[in-house]
C-alpha cells in the first residue's frame, strides 16, 4: 500500500499497547468511525499498524450535561456542539497487523505499537481487500481479550466482503471465511453459529 | 499518595509529605470567614433596605438631583457616580418576549504575560470568535487568532522597562475589539448590506476601559483613541456593541444616591468620597425591580474617560439587566447584568432592545452567553499548549545556534509542581 492512496484521515494515536490503541478525533470530523473498520497508524520508515474498531467512545463534559438540563436547545447550538467544538471522540482499536520496512503486509502483532501522535486512517478499499485476502487475522479476533471478539470477527468480515467489486465475490468470502471460522471453531459449535448468524 | 494528606483525621502534616496547603491549620480562619460573613449580611440587608427607600424617594429626576450630581463631579475628579440619561431612576423596559431573530458575535482574549524566567522573552495573545445565527439552523461560524510579540518595541515601553500585564491586557481588549468589529463588517456584507437583522457585538467585560493611573492624560486620549476606531467601525456597520458583566460589583447609581441626601452646600470632595453603601453594589437595587427580560434606564459613567470617549463619539452608557429564565421570577432568582454600551446604540431604543432580547435568550441555557462561554473555550490557552508552544520555540532558537533555557528557578517549579 502506497503512501500515494487516498485514505480517510481518523485522527491521532493517544496511547498504544501491543494488542491494542486508542485513537483521538474530534467530532467534528463528521460521520463517526464504525465498528469493525480496518484502519491503519503510520510507524516509521514506512512500516504501519493495522487494527480493526471495536469501541467509539464520545466523551462529554459539564458544558453538554449542562445544556441538556436546560432543555430548549435550537439547532444552532446543537450543530456547534456536534460540529464546532473540540469534544474528543475515543476510537479504540485491536491490533491485527502491520506493514514492513518494504510494503509487506502481514497478519499478526508487530513488533512495536503505534507511536503517540501517529496519524490514523481509515483503510482504503483496496487495502482492506488486501487485507482480507489472507484470514490469518481471524485467530487474533477469537482469542482477543480486550474486545468483543466474536461480533468484531462478523462486522470486519461482513465490511471487507463489502469491498469486492461485485456481489459474487462477496459472497464466495464470506463463504471462504465461514470455512475458516468452521476449522478454528471446531471444537465450539455454539460459538461458530452465533458468528456464521452474524454474517448473513 | 497525594490524596492522603486530605483525608480526614489525618493531623499529622509531617508524615504526609506531599500535602502543601495544610488545611488542618485554615480549618478555623475558615469557619472565621464564614461567621464574618453571614454577620455582614445582617449589616448589608439593613443597608440594601435603607438604600432601596432612597432609590424610591429619589426615583425622578428632578432638577436639584441634575445640579447635585454636577456639583460632585467637580468637587472631585475620582467620583463616579451615574448620570441618569432618562427622567426616572426606576424606569423599566420589558425586553420583547419573540424578538426578531439577531446574529451575535463574541469574542475574548487570552493571554501569556511576558516572563523573563521562559526560554525566550515574548508574550502572546490568544483571541476566540464566534457567529450565531439565531434561527439559521447553522452550526455557527468559530476562529482562534494568536499573535506572538517578540520584538523590543512591543516587549518594552518608552521608558525602557519591560511591559507590564496592564499593557498586554490592553492590547488584548482591544484585538477583542477590533475582531468584533471585523466580524461585524463580514457578516454585515454577508447580508449584503440588509439592515434589517441585528447585529450584536458582545464583549465580555466593560466596554469603557479601565486605566491606571500612572498613564499621563496624553497616554490615557491616545489609548481611547485606540478604541474609538473599532467602535467607529461597528457603528458604521450599524452593529450594536455590548459590553457584558456577569455579577457587576459596580456602584455608579449608589454614589449617585448618596449624593442626592447630601445638601447641594455640603457636596464637597470629602463628603462625596465617604461612602455610606461600602459592600453594595447596585446590581442589589435592581434585583428587586427587574423582572426577567427587564432592564433598567441608561445611565452613563461619569468620569474623565468618558469624557474622552465622547470626544471620539462614543460617550459609553450602561444599564442593568435581569438575564433570568421567563419562569425565574423574584428578586431570589433575578439574575441582574450590567451591560454597557455606546450612546448612540441607544438611539433607537427598540432597536437597542432587540439586541438585549438575542442576548438574553442565549443566555437562557446557562445563565451566561452561551456565545461568550464559547468565545472563552475557543480563546484560552491550556498548560498544555504552551508547553508544546515553549517547545517550539526551544527547537528554532536551539536551530538558530541559540540556547534557549528556562530559568533554573523556573525548571526547579516545574519538576516539583509535576508530581501533583
Amino acid at each position: 500500500m502506497q503512501a500515494s492512496v487516498e485514505r480517510t484521515q481518523l485522527g491521532r494515536v493517544l496511547r498504544a499497547g501491543t494488542a491494542a490503541f486508542t485513537v483521538g478525533c474530534r467530532t467534528a470530523e463528521a460521520a463517526l468511525p464504525r465498528f469493525g473498520a480496518l484502519v491503519r497508524a503510520e510507524a516509521a520508515a514506512g512500516q504501519a499498524v493495522y487494527g480493526l474498531i471495536y469501541d467509539v467512545c464520545v466523551d462529554d463534559d459539564p458544558f453538554v450535561r449542562q445544556l441538556l438540563a436546560a432543555g430548549d436547545l435550537t439547532a444552532e447550538y446543537v450543530a456547534d456542539q456536534r460540529e464546532r467544538r473540540q469534544v474528543p471522540v475515543e476510537v479504540r482499536v485491536l491490533v491485527v497487523g502491520g506493514q514492513d520496512a518494504a510494503g509487506r503486509m502481514f497478519r499478526y502483532l508487530p513488533p512495536q505499537p503505534p507511536a503517540t501522535l501517529s496519524w490514523v486512517t481509515l483503510a482504503a478499499p483496496d487495502e482492506v481487500r488486501a487485507f482480507g485476502a489472507r484470514l490469518d487475522f481471524l485467530t487474533t479476533l477469537l482469542n482477543a481479550l480486550e474486545a468483543p471478539g466474536d461480533e468484531l470477527a462478523a462486522a470486519t468480515l461482513r465490511q471487507i466482503a463489502a469491498a469486492e467489486d461485485n456481489q459474487e465475490a462477496e459472497r464466495r468470502y464470506l463463504v471462504a471465511a465461514g470455512r475458516e471460522l468452521a476449522r478454528l471453531l471446531s471444537r465450539d459449535p455454539v460459538r461458530l453459529n452465533a458468528i456464521l448468524q452474524r454474517l448473513r | 499518595m497525594a490524596w492522603a494528606g486530605l483525608l480526614p483525621g489525618q493531623a499529622d502534616v509531617h508524615s504526609t509529605p506531599d500535602l502543601m496547603l495544610e488545611l488542618n491549620q485554615l480549618s478555623e480562619p475558615v469557619a472565621q470567614l464564614a461567621g464574618a460573613l453571614a454577620g455582614q449580611q445582617h449589616r448589608l440587608r439593613d443597608l440594601i433596605q435603607q438604600a432601596q427607600a432612597r432609590f424610591a424617594a429619589h426615583a425622578r429626576v428632578s432638577e436639584d438631583l441634575k445640579e447635585k450630581r454636577a456639583r460632585a463631579a467637580d468637587a472631585d475628579k475620582s467620583w463616579r457616580g451615574a448620570e441618569p440619561l432618562g427622567p426616572r431612576l426606576d424606569a423599566v423596559r420589558s425586553l420583547p418576549a419573540a424578538p426578531a431573530a439577531a446574529t451575535l458575535i463574541a469574542s475574548d482574549g487570552s493571554q501569556i504575560y511576558p516572563d523573563p524566567h521562559a526560554v525566550a522573552l515574548y508574550y502572546l495573545l490568544n483571541v476566540g470568535s464566534i457567529v450565531l445565527r439565531q434561527g439559521s439552523g447553522e452550526a455557527p461560524s468559530t476562529g482562534t487568532s494568536s499573535r506572538l510579540f517578540f520584538n523590543d518595541r512591543d516587549l518594552y515601553d518608552e521608558r525602557e522597562r519591560l511591559i507590564d500585564t496592564d499593557k498586554v491586557n490592553a492590547e488584548r481588549d482591544l484585538w477583542e475589539l477590533e475582531r468584533l468589529a471585523e466580524l461585524a463588517a463580514a457578516e454585515r456584507a454577508a447580508l449584503g448590506g440588509d439592515l434589517s437583522r441585528p447585529l450584536v457585538a458582545l464583549d465580555d467585560g466593560p466596554l469603557l476601559l479601565w486605566m491606571p493611573q500612572r498613564l499621563s492624560d496624553v497616554q490615557q486620549v491616545r489609548r481611547v483613541e485606540q478604541f474609538a476606531r473599532p467602535l467607529d467601525e461597528l457603528r458604521r456597520m450599524q452593529a450594536i456593541p455590548l459590553g457584558y458583566i456577569d455579577r457587576p460589583r459596580s456602584a455608579n447609581v449608589l454614589r449617585l444616591l448618596q449624593v442626592a441626601d447630601l445638601p447641594l452646600e455640603q457636596i464637597s470632595q470629602q463628603s462625596v468620597r465617604r461612602n455610606q453603601y461600602r459592600g453594595l453594589s447596585d446590581r442589589l437595587l435592581f434585583d428587586a425591580l427587574l423582572q426577567p427580560g427587564q432592564r433598567s434606564t441608561l445611565f452613563a459613567v461619569t468620569s474623565d474617560i468618558n469624557d474622552s470617549y465622547e470626544q471620539q463619539g462614543h460617550r459609553i452608557a450602561f444599564c442593568y439587566l435581569n438575564v433570568a429564565r421567563p419562569e425565574a421570577v423574584g428578586a431570589r432568582a433575578a439574575r441582574v447584568v450590567r451591560v454597557e454600551l455606546p450612546l448612540w446604540a441607544a438611539a433607537d431604543e427598540d432597536r437597542l432592545d432587540a439586541a438585549l432580547a438575542a442576548v438574553w435568550h442565549d443566555a437562557w441555557l446557562r445563565g451566561y452567553p452561551y456565545v461568550l462561554t464559547r468565545a472563552h473555550e475557543l480563546a484560552v490557552v491550556s498548560h498544555h499548549e504552551r508547553a508544546t508552544l515553549e517547545q517550539m520555540l526551544q527547537i528554532e532558537l536551539m536551530r538558530a545556534g541559540l540556547t534557549g533555557e528556562i530559568s533554573a528557578k523556573q525548571q526547579n517549579k516545574n519538576d516539583v509542581s509535576g508530581r501533583r
